[in-house]
């Protein structure tokens, strides 16, 4: 990829990123206890997955 | 609603030519390195050659009636962040420097942990700060600091910031 390519000036693209994580964060914070409690098991779910990935690269 | 679906899906965009690859990056690739923290969200970086790429992208998840809010695109669930490759060429090198990861037989890139580092300069918010730290003993010190000048800028901004890392460890 040429340099010509890439985005000029990025600010903008983070700024609406960080917005968009900022209203998610607030989204999840005013969730019910029993809706908390779901994601902590997604998260603890999550975690047992990653754990068990193995890094193989080159893919064989 | 499995992580496990959600790199299914990730793959398959692959395979429909909707992306030409892609590594996980963010809170659950410092996962994936045992670092135990508190995200739900999956940061995608993704090859994506131009931004009219990206928006074929999003209309693709809108077509199949997938919720979007924002820059999220829930996948199975899940509030996904694609980050495309043209946003610079440290994000187009993540993605082809990551490592292959097979988890229970489906195979992923997850974003080096020398990548990851960089990656966290760049945004260096407190958290990110904190996740560095986590990560450093764990890294290949020289490739980081090759990385670092290969993409710092002329006020070597991200040197800057490892240093000031380095000196509150």
């Amino acid at each position: 990829m040429s340099n010509a390519n890439y985005m000029k000036d990025t600010r903008k693209f983070w700024q609406a990123r960080e917005k968009a994580r900022a209203t998610l964060d607030a989204k999840r914070a005013n969730v019910s206890y029993a809706e908390k409690a779901k994601i902590a098991e997604k998260l603890r779910s999550d975690a047992r997955f990653l754990k068990s990935g193995k890094i193989v690269s080159p893919k064989p | 609603m499995s992580l496990k679906d959600v790199l299914v899906n990730l793959n398959n965009l692959i395979t429909a030519g909707l992306i030409q690859d892609y590594a996980i990056g963010g809170g659950y690739a410092v996962m994936f390195y045992d670092i135990p923290l508190t995200t739900y969200d999956l940061d995608v970086l993704a090859i994506l050659p131009t931004e009219n790429d990206f928006h074929r992208l999003y209309e693709h998840f809108r077509t199949k009636g997938a919720k979007i809010e924002k820059e999220y695109i829930f996948i199975e669930g899940m509030p996904v962040q694609f980050l495309p490759n043209y946003i610079s060429p440290l994000f187009n090198n993540a993605i082809k420097e990551a490592n292959m990861v097979e988890f229970e037989g489906i195979y992923s890139k997850i974003v080096s942990i020398e990548y990851l580092i960089v990656l966290l300069l760049t945004s260096f918010r407190w958290k990110d700060k904190i996740r560095i730290q986590s990560l450093l003993n764990k890294a290949n010190k020289d490739l980081l600091v090759d990385i670092i000048q290969r993409f710092d800028n002329e006020q070597r901004q991200l040197y800057e910031r490892y240093k000031e890392v380095l000196a509150s460890t």
